[in-house]
């Protein structure tokens, strides 16, 4: 069958085929609940996939292999996010099943409401929320990136060794031996320290670690840079102590150790 | 008109771009806090994203009027080559330099008399966004010899307005973390650039950052919602401020007298479900005064107290002064998504009127005389609920314009409705949460569409109407040539006659009209520029009601036009 044949075909079905709500499968009816609490959301898909910031799902054909790689991978440089990882392939594979469901609706057909909504996202550890705390100008965060999130400007952690949590307490603690620390003074008379991220033969790029709130990664030509000297005194992870409590940094460690 | 020899023309074109590069270079170094305070002295400028401070979206320019603006025609048009989520930008001129974004945090400089390139920037993304915001961008801030982009994985970037070239960069809270970004246009104040941040339906607490625009360290920061121990926090239910929403995803006003600045704040989350966050929720649906140097509050004024129709108080902040019983009055008028416009004392943050802009209203029956909302119709939990206006409000973000020339308020508007089904959703930190789902639905006893209307800005006393089809999604631009500027859903950029309503003048662009008209001028020609092109969450949603504008096709182009040679 030709291509426009097979449209053809689909497009009959959609026209001519009845509404099979009431046939849906249990997969399929798992997957509206899990539709209607994680893809309907404020402005995304809609309810029962009427449309919104996203496109419209119910009454369009869709190939399962395309539901399935857009679900799990999601859409890159969009809104549409990856699931995979983040809920079952079970949940996926339900998901799927329900919009396949409503593929042969008509838009405007009336759906079942849905009661029950059960919560599908991962919930947060103490440690996490520690890293992460926005309301601590020198959270864990602003500098270390973990699992894909959080600033670059010191070097992500690579692995995660299950190492007890006092001992990654320690190292956490523990001042670095950077040589990337420098301290900049600038004509002008601004001077100030921060950790160099980049440098070519007329821009040095330092994320400055002078203010009270994130490193600002700052590009400066270097015909304005007097002096790079080390910078000694820039010891963040010794504050760590006035951030953070002992317990909290147990915590923290120990959520690090789970990555 | 002079005829020129097509060789003289091209000297004459090139002569041009060298003056303007020179015009751009010394605007680099000279726009001063002064000059942008002072913005409505140079109305061949559009230096704010209001236009000036007081933002009333309203040019002085007056060359093209209602007597000649149906001689307009197109002049050129640029392209940005990202078209998701629509064109929503607020074009800024600065001394023959055109500064613009689209989708996706590119940034352009373009001559603003000929659309030729002088440079760009494309924001390097991360490869996943995956958030409920975006990709929409709503324009730059210019000062210092800096332009300022807020990004959609919340950063704010600084750029040197002759060259592009990033100069600062600062990562304000991880996106992947917070599920917030940034989609709204930064504003300069003195010596600091302030800009908010979406999140306002997840599980998150806004906020509203100072930085210094020199070197991108942070000035201050003003939580949306106050913190443990802090006045305001027992509006709370326990714990539910952590992730009680209040975004700032708008540009707040500045009056430089009062050194005030003024913002309006969204709505808490949950959105439509308000069982796990009893009380008032400050300063969620507020308008807040900020001490510009500082950030400390000076006043605020909660227009809905513990909103479950996901209202928002987001919008613009208008700026007029009026004498009101014999006495001048500072005013601040503020429309609102749920089809009302407060009026405020900006001096005191003092109630003094509410006005409906919205046709069909039934999540009060009113407002009293002391701002109190009256006969409250709520979402309920797991039971569908008609509420109007929609979700998506009585307006969109897209803004209204204030004309000193008429003394009215021009303010776009949409009717429809929608049955809302609370829940009650555990919220995770990041996550969305929106506390329930909506189907969109017509109006019961009215059209649905879109309309256009000339207030008076106190009274609320409608002077005339512009039906439209469609909702209407594009701000309004306001000028002394006595007209209004907008465009529709099909893509009509038109002009309307600002004392009568009357469409005078109308150009088919081919997308839908998202975006926000400027004017300026370049050697004292009028230029009236649009970005079109069709998209975002609301434009997306409308097929539920107009199940033809799913086929409304996307754009990225921007327009200007002018009077012929």
């Amino acid at each position: 069958m030709n291509k426009f044949g097979f449209t053809f075909f689909l497009a009959a079905c959609g026209l001519f085929g009845q509404s099979i709500l009431s046939a849906q499968s249990a997969e399929a009816i798992q997957g509206k609940q899990l539709f209607n609490a994680s893809c309907a959301v404020g402005y995304c898909h809609g309810l029962d996939g009427r449309a919104g910031r996203g496109p419209r799902l119910r009454g369009r054909v869709w190939a399962k292999s395309y539901l399935y790689k857009t679900i799990e991978q999601g859409i890159p440089g969009s809104s549409m996010p990856a699931w995979q990882g983040r809920i079952s392939e079970e949940k996926i594979a339900s998901v799927v099943s329900y919009i396949l469901s409503i593929s042969k609706e008509q838009p405007g057909a009336e759906g079942e409401r849905v009661q029950a909504i059960p919560s599908t996202a991962p919930t947060d550890s103490p440690g996490k929320s520690l890293f992460f705390d926005l309301m601590r100008d020198r959270n864990c965060s602003v500098c270390h990136r973990v699992s894909g999130a959080g600033a670059a400007v010191a070097a992500p952690f690579k692995s995660f060794q299950p190492v007890p949590a006092r001992a990654l307490l320690a190292k956490i603690t523990a001042q670095p031996a950077s040589g990337s620390n420098i301290r900049i003074r600038l004509a002008g008379g601004e001077e100030f320290c921060g950790v160099k991220a980049a440098a070519d033969s007329q821009y040095l790029r330092v994320y400055d670690l002078g203010g009270a709130g994130p490193p600002v990664l700052r590009t400066i030509r270097k015909r304005i840079v007097l002096s790079e000297t080390p910078c000694p005194s820039l010891n963040v992870h010794g504050s760590n102590s006035v951030v953070y409590s002992s317990l909290e940094l147990e915590s923290i460690a120990d959520f690090l150790t789970r990555q | 008109m002079v005829s020129l020899d097509p060789m003289t023309k091209k000297f004459a074109r090139h002569t041009s771009v060298f003056l303007l590069a020179v015009t751009a270079f010394c605007a680099s170094t000279d726009m001063t806090s002064e000059r942008l305070i002072h913005a409505a002295a140079e109305p061949q400028n559009w230096l704010t994203y209001g236009g000036s401070y007081n933002a009333w979206r309203y040019s002085a320019l007056n060359e093209i009027n209602r007597d000649n603006v149906r001689k307009l025609v197109p002049v050129w048009a640029f392209q940005t080559g990202k078209s998701e989520g629509g064109f929503s930008c607020t074009p800024l001129v600065a001394d023959g330099i055109m500064y613009i974004t689209s989708p996706g945090n590119r940034v352009f400089a373009l001559n603003a008399a000929t659309g030729e390139e002088i440079w760009h920037y494309y924001y390097a993304l991360p490869k996943t966004l995956g958030l409920i915001y975006g990709p929409v961008n709503r324009g730059v801030a210019i000062g210092a010899g800096l332009i300022f982009m807020g990004t959609l994985d919340n950063h704010l970037v600084a750029l040197n307005s002759r060259t592009g070239q990033e100069v600062w960069n600062v990562d304000i809270e991880d996106m992947r973390q917070c599920g917030c970004n940034i989609t709204g246009a930064p504003l300069v104040v003195k010596d600091k650039v302030l800009v908010g941040v979406t999140g306002g339906d997840s599980a998150h607490r806004g906020y509203i950052n100072a930085f210094y625009v020199n070197t991108g360290r942070r000035a201050w920061r003003f939580w949306t919602i106050p913190g443990p121990h802090e006045s305001g926090n027992e509006t709370w239910q326990s714990g539910s401020w952590k992730n009680g929403g209040g975004a700032t995803w708008l540009t707040g006003s500045f009056d430089p007298e009062l050194n005030l600045i003024y913002w309006g704040i969204g709505n808490p989350a949950a959105d439509l479900y308000g069982g796990a966050r009893q009380g008032s929720n400050l300063y969620t649906d507020c308008v807040v005064a900020l001490d510009a140097d500082t950030g400390t509050l000076k006043w605020q004024y909660q227009e809905i107290p513990h909103d479950v129709w996901d209202w928002d108080s987001a919008y613009e902040c208008i700026l007029i002064d009026k004498v009101i019983d014999g006495v001048s009055r500072k005013l601040l008028v503020h429309p609102n998504k749920g089809g009302y416009a407060w009026v405020l004392d900006r001096v005191t943050g003092q109630f003094i009127a509410a006005w409906r802009f919205g046709e069909n209203v039934n999540w009060i029956s009113g407002i009293d005389s002391k701002g109190s909302l009256l006969g409250r119709n709520e979402p309920v939990k797991d039971k569908p609920t008609l509420i109007c206006p929609s979700v998506s409000g009585s307006r969109s973000w897209n803004h209204a314009s204030f004309s000193p020339q008429t003394g009215l308020l021009y303010t776009p508007a949409m009717e429809y409705c929608d049955v809302i089904t609370a829940r009650d959703e555990a919220p995770v930190q990041g996550a969305p949460l929106f506390g329930g789902g909506y189907e969109m639905k017509r109006p019961p006893n009215a059209e649905a569409g879109g309309h256009l209307d000339a207030y008076d800005p106190v009274s609320g006393k409608r002077q005339w109407t512009y039906r439209s089809k469609y909702p209407l999604l594009a701000s309004t631009l306001a000028t002394a040539g006595s007209l209004i500027f907008s465009g529709d859903p099909e893509g009509h950029f038109f002009a309307l006659d600002a004392l009568t309503g009357e469409k005078l003048w109308s150009f088919s662009t081919g997308s839908g009209n998202r975006g926000s008209p400027v004017a300026f001028a370049v050697n004292g020609r009028q230029y009236i520029a649009v970005p079109t092109g069709w998209g975002s969450a609301v434009a997306g949603a409308m097929p539920q009601i107009w199940p033809e504008t799913e086929d409304f096709p996307a754009g990225a182009t921007l327009f200007v036009f002018a009077l012929p040679d």
